[in-house]
């Protein structure tokens, strides 16, 4: 957590607007200023907060605790506005349906213009000369958007165009490349198919944008306890012709259990083996509607472990 | 009625749905449910997990067809079991290349930076090559029932505007008044808008422009042809016998993406053919406490020694068990009423094993032909 800027990764579903939040929760409570991002996402962490929805504007919803949803049409005209400088101009310029269809048809301009935003607020000071925010966590699109999002600036930087987007491109790729400022965790679950993604993703960023990722987070690890000697026991339980019910449900689903959560430890290894990072495991919080109960547990799992 | 009757008048199945929910298994499944019935089915897939490709001998290079040996689930079957693995590059590259009609404008074009960042920006070119896929399949008429396992979109939007899409972008009338295609330079900009293409360079830089002329004038010619097949493949998308499965997990991602199919889908006037909630946890419910347990396990095993805590274990184990099963049949309920009945739904149980062979898929198509309409169970 002395990073400034924390950046969670990971596929769709494993949790990671869930992490984010709790993150920040901790990150709020340790007394810094702590300003938790989505991304132009349906905002599920104020259902998670259990707070009112968080739109463009940064809102402080408890002490330290502020939360953005960054929009590209947003973060465009504030873009635009530091360019050039006079909203009259904007006005005549980017409120143009001829521009507006040009801007739309830029690919990744959008991406660009969400990650700027996220690198102002890195630079950002209050009037004391002190950070504005002395932790932003971004809860990250889905892997595969995810890393294009992160590659946007690689990208514009590399270029052979002039311009202005050229130059905060590249500065927003040094701040991605700086392990003493940024942290990129992967969020996965111990399953095949997140953990594979996460394998990649890490590769990729390694190789082509030449970011090393922090911490590894397995959220959803399973709550069944078992030791290797019930394994047998059940063997040799089951085999038996004539068994009281409902004791041999309990057996069979007991059985069952084990034999998953040893397919999942199996895909957390394989994830621990390959890219050798700090890993964290995380509890599985199952429940009919995820709330702030749920949050507060994971946050206090997370307090321990951050 | 199950699944696979309520389906078997469709040629066409286009699975939809958030990440991770099995789609790609459940495709196969389906699938095979029809091969088994005498169909002659191609299943064209995107990116399935390695365990699953290797279980369907998909393991080599995407982009071609393979057979699957129905043998050892039934002998003389009269269907046929085809799947592939979709190349999204082949696919798009193919469209370009048709559309281009010298070697140079091809170079030109594949080569062009606006394009290149153009076919990244559209999510890998993904959903428009699946589009594509499915649109020369239908059109080569050697299957009777087509299975499409599409992407995890972020907008559900993306996948049924794709063919349109690029239409869109070389259409807008907006953007070719602005730039001209005519000579090189800023001199193509229209006069009246010299002003703000001048502030507009100082925002993006003057290349940018430039390769978005280029763009543009390579595609000039081929609008109408464009326009033509776009039209074709909405049709095909449009048609009866085009059916969409919505596929959720009991998990609230996966909810959310599958309420969002549905409304995307409604309002484009597609023919919803059902809704599947996957890997939903069963267990049997039997009323049990610890002790009873204790005392079972001690009475019904005599010769068994337990383990210490073994008894507590196995309970605690049960417990979770039932209660992520009792979840998720709530969760299942909800994401059925709140696509308000109006098309049949589907709940296929999870395995405990990952699947590892085409037994393994045998095994879901068989819920397939087993399971009942879930419309009735729901609690109004």
């Amino acid at each position: 957590m002395s990073k400034r800027l924390i950046i969670n990764l990971g596929k769709g579903g494993v949790g990671k607007s869930v992490i984010s939040a709790a993150m920040a929760l901790v990150s709020a409570r340790r007394g810094l200023r702590t300003l938790l991002v989505q991304l132009h996402a349906k905002d599920r962490i104020s259902e998670y907060l259990e707070t009112n929805p968080i739109n463009e504007n940064i809102r402080e919803l408890q002490p330290n605790l502020f939360c953005v949803n960054i929009v590209p049409e947003a973060a465009m005209r504030e873009y635009a506005l530091i360019q050039v400088k006079l909203e009259v101009i904007y006005k005549v310029v980017f409120q143009n349906r001829v521009v507006k269809a040009f801007l739309n048809a830029v690919p990744a301009l959008s991406d660009l213009v969400m990650i700027g935003k996220i690198e102002f607020h890195v630079q950002e000071t209050l009037p004391s000369g002190e950070a504005r925010f002395e932790v932003i966590i971004v809860d990250a699109p889905p892997t595969g958007h995810g890393l294009f999002f992160l590659s946007v600036p690689k990208v514009m930087a590399d270029a052979d165009q002039t311009g202005p987007i050229k130059t905060h491109a590249l500065r927003i790729f040094e701040l991605l490349q700086d392990p003493g400022r940024c942290a990129i965790n992967l969020i996965s679950l111990p399953e095949e198919m997140p953990v594979s993604e996460v394998i990649d993703a890490s590769a990729y960023l390694e190789k082509e944008l030449h970011i090393q990722p922090a911490m590894l987070l397995i959220n959803r690890c399973s709550p069944i306890e078992f030791k290797p000697e019930d394994e047998e026991t059940l063997n040799q339980m089951l085999r038996i012709d004539k068994k009281p019910r409902p004791a041999d449900l309990v057996l069979q689903a007991f059985q069952e259990d084990i034999s998953r959560t040893k397919q999942r430890m199996a895909h957390a290894q394989r994830l621990y083996e390959t890219l050798a990072l700090p890993m964290v495991s995380l509890p599985d919080l199952t429940s009919f509607r995820f709330s702030r109960a749920e949050l507060e547990e994971l946050a206090e799992h997370l307090e321990e472990i951050l | 009625m199950t699944m696979i009757s309520h389906l078997r008048n469709y040629q066409v199945l286009v699975l939809v749905g958030a990440g991770g929910v099995g789609k790609t298994t459940l495709a196969a499944a389906v699938g095979l449910s029809f091969a088994l019935r005498g169909r002659k089915v191609m299943v064209v897939t995107i990116d399935p997990a390695r365990r699953l490709a290797r279980a369907l001998g998909l393991h080599q290079i995407g982009g071609h067809p393979h057979r699957i040996d129905l043998d050892e689930l039934l002998e003389n079957c009269r269907g046929t079991f085809d799947i592939m693995m979709l190349d999204s590059g082949q696919v798009f590259r193919s469209l370009v290349e048709r559309a281009m009609t010298s070697e140079e404008q091809r170079q030109r074009i594949l080569n062009n930076r606006f394009f290149q960042r153009f076919t990244e920006a559209m999510s890998g070119t993904q959903e428009h090559a699946a589009i594509e896929k499915l649109f020369e399949l239908v059109a080569g008429d050697q299957y009777n029932m087509i299975i499409l396992d599409t992407p995890p979109s972020r907008h559900a939007l993306e996948f049924l505007n794709s063919p349109t899409r690029l239409l869109a972008v070389l259409d807008d009338a907006v953007l070719r008044w602005l730039i001209k295609p005519a000579t090189s330079g800023l001199s193509m900009i229209s006069f009246g808008s010299k002003y703000i293409a001048k502030v507009l360079s100082l925002f993006t830089g003057t290349e940018m422009l430039l390769d978005l002329t280029e763009f543009l004038t390579l595609f000039s010619d081929q609008l109408a042809g464009f326009r033509e097949r776009a039209f074709r493949v909405q049709q095909l998308l449009q048609d009866r016998q085009t059916g969409y499965m919505i596929v959720s997990s009991p998990e609230r991602h996966a909810m959310e993406g599958a309420l969002m199919f549905h409304r995307a889908l409604k309002k484009a006037g597609f023919a919803l053919s059902c809704l599947v909630i996957n890997r939903a946890w069963r267990v049997p419910d039997h009323p049990i406490t610890g002790d009873l347990l204790g005392r079972q396990l001690k009475k019904g095993f005599p010769e068994v020694k337990l383990p210490d805590g073994f008894s507590s274990r196995a309970y605690n184990a049960y417990m979770h068990r039932l209660n992520v099963a009792r979840i998720h049949h709530l969760k299942a309920q909800q994401i059925i009423a709140m696509t308000n009945l109006e098309y049949p739904a589907y709940i296929v149980p999870a395995l405990v094993d990952e699947i590892v062979n085409l037994s393994g898929i045998y095994e879901i198509s068989r819920f397939l032909f087993r399971e009942q309409d879930q419309r009735d169970q729901v609690l109004l």
